[in-house]
């Protein structure tokens, strides 16, 4: 298991294909948009990232939460739960997994600030979330152990050479990754490379020797502009796509390099312009946006 | 809205009830009690005969919090015991049949172990007053250490090791129990030790953790497996001290008794036999122990019931005073040891005429609604006549004076 990810439940029972995923939101589709549905995605994945800040819990943990949350809505629909409350107790529980348990008083209290922030109460004492727990194990189907990119990003960007702000920002972009839904279509390794090859592809592959395009090169630069005019702190603000390494060795082939991973590169592709379209859609959001208010009314009623 | 899905929720949740029966009453702890039940759907064996499926059901209390009564959801313990067992298949680590949640209480639902070591060891100590049988021992001995190096390939710690969680099958399969305590440790958010201030039964601690070690590693499981090797040649745990007990402030007492015992086998470890012994933070505190000399030789010729040199061999590697030195699980199973005869089994009671008693099963129960027809009487007869209910899953902490590590979990201050 923790050193097998084909045998692990995360790897046997919790990859869907897309068609799977689809179908799964058939209730929710009924009242929202596609894009709506993604946007939801985007903005309840932010509310735990926000919880796990306040809580000054490690990015794991938050990533461990989130794929609770969206585990959780493969066997619901919004419609007829209570999303808030099924995301705290997301990072309540993934709190414990992760051997960094938290009050429940602090899960709330905290919880209670970040809704208050977007102009929501968030009425759930101990009693609710703990009964939530309950659901939520069950939904999970006790599987409660999850893989994450990071460790294989770390191990990938060591072996190709990888500038540590480099990985710094592939690290940036898996964070980001979890807006969408790739923790629930493809194994971590795979989101891992793709994060840096979008890292390489959009950042400079001048360290690189070869032709980096995996397919076309479009999609590449039509997400340059989205990374680069969000606000993402260290990562992507500070840094000229193109400023970087002039003084690095050239490392590697990187084609024959990502060739060699043996990795579906289509899913690699596939994971890439699913980021790309995520940093084109996210941005304009607002703690306090009207729209997303009014797409949640439609969705929850 | 909540009630809606509630009402969805608790209709489709198969009830314990439904699907097993309830014998009797096996064993209690802090973390709840232990049932023996038969589930109601019995299967057709090759031979066209109905065969009935025993199964250990452990129902855990909820978990309360200090005096205040509010439920405040899964304990950490059994957080990670569901999270583990979910994950590992293994013929040697006790298999996880299904979870089912009713009345705010998780059930998990084990495959069934009629015997564990410590109930064997005091068959033998009590009852046939003479040693477990050498292929038995060994057989044991390498099941143990096969379950063992397959939780440290996948980087997991048990962390309480100790004849009462090593179950046996009726078949003589050894079966790794209680993995409430175990973790994964590849790459910790946090040291080891933020986690859980104590690990591991005293007898069976291993002295890196009695010298206050924060980052400890797997080889504190080869130690524990080293001390119930030693057991079960000697039906006697080889280093039988008293633990300190944490005072009010929750500082981990220095743990003297314990190291004595381990000093008085052993000999007080040397900066030859393990190099960063002076890192250790309690290392300051052997300046009051005499230097004494390894007898473990002696220790092993004289009491144990086993003569093989390699045998000692074996036990010497597992009880090596640096973490670092001290051999790994994998590296056991391919000890000399092992090739000699008698070979290890995977049935150890292979070719033995005479059979251990039955777990005891008891009756009265005010908790799960055991059947009047109770046929316990019949079930627990040879347990119950030897008398003592021995913890199944481990934790029989009432039983003759033996210590048991229950968490004492502290919540990081972040």
């Amino acid at each position: 298991m923790a050193a097998n990810f084909w045998t692990s439940t995360h790897g046997t029972n919790w990859l869907l294909s897309r068609q799977a995923l689809a179908d799964c939101r058939k209730i929710d589709r009924q009242y929202v948009t596609e894009q709506d549905l993604i946007k939801v995605n985007i903005w309840f994945a932010q509310i735990i990232t926000d919880l796990g800040r306040n809580l000054q819990v490690r990015q794991v943990i938050i990533a461990t939460a989130i794929t609770y949350f969206k585990r959780f809505y493969t066997k619901n629909s919004f419609r007829n739960t209570e999303p808030n409350l099924v995301a705290a107790t997301c990072m309540y529980l993934a709190c414990k997994i992760e051997e960094s348990p938290q009050h429940i008083k602090s899960i709330i209290g905290d919880m209670k600030s970040i809704m208050q922030e977007r102009g929501e109460p968030f009425a759930y004492d101990n009693q609710k979330v703990a009964e939530m727990e309950f659901y939520l194990l069950e939904e999970l189907d006790f599987n409660m152990i999850v893989y994450h990119p990071y460790r294989s990003l770390m191990t990938l960007a060591q072996d190709l050479g990888t500038k540590n702000e480099d990985v710094q920002w592939a690290w940036y972009v898996i964070n980001d990754s979890y807006r969408t839904d790739m923790c629930l279509l493809y194994p971590p390794h795979v989101v891992a490379a793709a994060a840096l090859y979008l890292q390489i592809a959009l950042r400079g592959g001048a360290q690189y020797d070869g032709d980096y395009s995996l397919t076309s090169s479009s999609t590449a630069n039509n997400g340059n502009a989205g990374v680069t005019t969000r606000k993402r702190g260290a990562a992507a603000s500070n840094s000229n796509p193109n400023s970087s390494n002039n003084e690095t060795p050239k490392v590697k082939d990187i084609r024959s390099w990502f060739a060699q991973l043996n990795v579906d590169l289509e899913q690699i592709t596939d994971i890439v312009q699913e980021i790309i379209s995520l940093y084109n859609l996210w941005g304009e959001e607002d703690k306090q946006n009207e729209k997303i208010r009014e797409i949640l009314t439609r969705l929850l009623k | 809205m909540l009630a809606e899905f509630r009402t969805k929720r608790e209709n489709g949740r198969i009830r314990v009830e439904d699907k097993y029966q309830v014998i009797g009453f096996i064993s209690s702890g802090t973390y709840g009690r232990v049932y023996k039940a038969r589930a109601k759907k019995t299967i057709k064996s090759a031979d066209g005969e109905e065969k009935e499926l025993i199964y250990a059901i452990k129902k855990f209390k909820p978990d309360k919090e200090g005096d205040t009564h509010t439920y405040t959801g899964i304990s950490q313990s059994a957080c990670r015991e569901i999270s583990l067992c979910r994950e590992l298949r293994h013929q040697n680590i006790i298999s996880l049949q299904e979870v089912l949640l009713e009345d705010n209480s998780i059930h998990m639902v084990f495959e069934y172990a009629e015997h564990d070591f410590l109930q064997i060891i005091h068959h033998h100590s009590q009852h046939e007053r003479k040693p477990i049988p050498e292929f038995t021992i060994k057989s044991f001995l390498w099941q143990l250490l096969n379950g063992v190096a397959y939780l440290h390939a996948n980087w997991v710690l048990h962390r309480d090791l100790k004849p009462a969680n090593i179950l046996v099958t009726a078949d003589g399969v050894v079966k790794i129990g209680d993995l409430g305590l175990a973790r994964i440790y590849e790459r910790p958010l946090q040291p080891l030790f933020n986690g859980d201030k104590v690990v591991v039964t005293i007898w069976y601690r291993a002295p890196e953790l009695l010298l206050g070690s924060r980052h400890y590693t797997k080889a504190i499981d080869i130690w524990a497996v080293g001390c119930i090797f030693a057991e079960l040649l000697t039906l006697r745990p080889i280093f039988k001290g008293e633990e300190a007990k944490m005072d009010n402030k929750k500082n981990v007492p220095f743990q003297k008794n314990q190291l004595n015992k381990i000093f008085d086998v052993l000999g007080k470890p040397t900066k030859d036999q393990w190099p960063t012994i002076d890192q250790q933070p309690e290392y300051p505190n052997l300046s009051s122990f005499r230097p004494s000399s390894n007898r473990l030789r002696d220790f092993y010729t004289n009491s144990c019931s086993c003569k093989s040199d390699a045998g000692y061999g074996l036990l010497s590697a597992m009880l090596e005073y640096d973490p670092v030195k001290r051999i790994t699980a994998e590296d056991a199973l391919c000890h000399p040891y092992f090739e000699e005869e008698p070979k290890p089994s995977m049935d150890s009671f292979e070719g033995q005429l005479y059979q251990y008693p039955l777990r005891a099963v008891k009756s009265e129960d005010n908790d799960m609604k055991v059947p009047p027809t109770a046929n316990s009487a019949v079930q627990g007869q040879a347990g119950t006549t030897h008398g003592g209910t021995r913890g199944k899953h481990g934790h029989s902490g009432k039983d003759e004076g033996r210590p048991s590590k229950r968490r004492s979990y502290v919540i990081a201050d972040n």
